[in-house]
């Protein structure tokens, strides 16, 4: 044991920022879980002090709007209401209907969205856990959501769900495209399940575009050993309309529009 | 002197009364943990993030995430401002790392703004100002202990959620030297934590 909690030691400056590799990180879960109380205490120590860095930068006062639009949230940090916040059911089929923007995707709590983070950051990087089958993830996830919802008080949240065709061999089978919208922090956090590892060089970008085509917005995507990719974009503004959602595998540094090659579509629109 | 750095709670309620409120739902606690602790986080958003829309946006998600998840904060597993602070760091390297920020960064324009900057003391008794302005010194005087090269090389990881490879790629350093000046670092800062308590 004291080998072991010598040889986690050394690794807990890495642990507390971040940086070691999961493989790494997860041994120094492990140890950590089995109840070592000095390194539990030298990682609190280390984590406080790497926060000396950010203690030292002088305090800047948040836009005031940033305050009220918090607590007007928290206020109304209540079940929707069947008519007024509740989504109009999907179509149970066929998804290539209209989705407007306030309409797509109203009545996903923030809340909702973190937990489902936070259980997809606990899936892909935990300790034991190993993603090998897209629906069982999808599944699993469906049911973090479901009880944060219990947990919560929150009424009909569901994620939005897009099945993308398939374009390319990249998609290691069905691929699906589950969004949560943020309305607090104003981002989406994108989900892809059914992509298979690219080559060194190249990532999965996600695009979501209007009827026109134009990019309303985009993010890189991080590929788990799962299939499973995982995004945040910034969530389009004003009264923007999604028509279509594409996934491409791109090797260019920050394109503007998909220039690889596309890997799945989603059309959302019906014409 | 422990209480100076340890416990930024210039106010007669301490974080710890502040974060059990919060169990029930209080939004005056809330509203509390947001005035003395959000000025803190978008310093370290701005820093990190570059972008004034990107800072404000992480810190409505940290503050919506200690309301929603009131529980996930463990007195016992450290200070309110250490778990605040390691969620905001926590977020931001997200965003880093999975969103394409805008090249246009305005973190110069933020910093312009110089109405809008403040010190955490402005609303504080005399005997807080000084307590406050004894714990940034104190602060100031760890930070300050690295060596230059290693404050740097800790920076980059720290507020820039750089791998060590991609600082030993940025920087031009071997790499072994990068895994030893972040660890030197990280225990000198460790050490000067204890000595002022």
């Amino acid at each position: 044991m004291r080998a072991r909690c010598d040889k986690v030691s050394e690794s807990l400056p890495d642990f507390a920022l971040g940086l070691l590799d999961e493989i790494e990180a997860t041994g120094v879960r492990r140890h950590l879980a089995e109840g070592c109380s000095s390194c539990r205490q030298e990682l609190r120590e280390l984590e406080a002090a790497s926060h000396l860095l950010a203690l030292e930068l002088p305090p800047v006062k948040p836009p005031a709007h940033l305050k009220s639009s918090l607590l007007e949230s928290i206020a109304s940090h209540s079940p929707p209401g069947p008519t007024t916040q509740r989504p109009p059911a999907p179509a149970s089929e066929n998804r290539r209907e209209r989705f407007r923007w306030q309409a797509a995707l109203p009545y996903l709590a923030a809340s909702v969205c973190a937990l489902a983070l936070g259980w997809l950051a606990a899936q892909f990087h935990g300790q034991d856990q190993q993603v090998v089958d897209n629906s069982a993830a999808r599944e699993q996830w469906q049911q973090q959501i479901d009880q944060a919802q219990r947990d919560l008080g929150i009424a009909a949240t569901q994620p939005v769900d897009w099945r993308a065709s398939a374009s390319s061999a990249d998609a290691a089978g069905q691929i699906n495209i589950v969004a949560f919208d943020d309305k607090i922090a104003r981002q989406l956090h994108l989900v892809v399940t059914g992509l298979k590892p690219l080559a060194a060089g190249a990532r999965y970008d996600i695009w979501l575009l209007d009827a026109s085509e134009k990019v309303l917005t985009s993010t890189s995507l991080d590929l788990s050993s799962a299939n499973v990719a995982t995004g945040v974009a910034d969530a389009p503004t004003g009264s923007a309309v999604i028509h279509k959602v594409v996934v491409s595998a791109e090797t260019a540094d920050k394109p503007t529009k998909p220039s690889g090659q596309i890997v799945a579509t989603a059309n959302l629109a019906s014409g | 002197m422990t209480e100076s750095l340890h416990s930024l709670e210039p106010s007669p309620t301490s974080d710890g009364e502040l974060a059990c409120a919060l169990r029930e739902s209080d939004s005056a606690a809330f509203a509390e943990l947001y005035d003395r602790y959000a000025p803190r986080l978008f310093a370290l958003a701005l820093r990190m993030l570059k972008q004034t829309s990107d800072a404000e946006a992480l810190v409505s998600d940290v503050f919506s995430e200690i309301w929603r998840k009131p529980t996930s904060f463990d007195p016992n597993r450290g200070q309110f401002h250490t778990y605040l602070l390691t969620l905001a760091r926590s977020r931001a390297i997200d965003r880093i790392r999975s969103t394409t920020l805008r090249t246009d960064k305005s973190i110069a324009a933020a910093r312009s703004k110089s109405a809008e900057r403040r010190t955490e003391s402005a609303n504080l008794s005399p005997a807080n100002i000084a307590l406050v302005e004894e714990r940034d010194q104190l602060v100031r005087a760890a930070v300050e202990s690295l060596e230059p090269e290693h404050r740097q090389t800790l920076e980059l990881a720290y507020f820039d959620g750089l791998t060590h490879v991609e600082i030993a790629e940025q920087t031009g350093l071997p790499l072994g030297t990068v895994k030893t000046r972040i660890r030197q670092a990280m225990q000198t800062l460790r050490y000067r934590l204890r000595e002022f308590e």
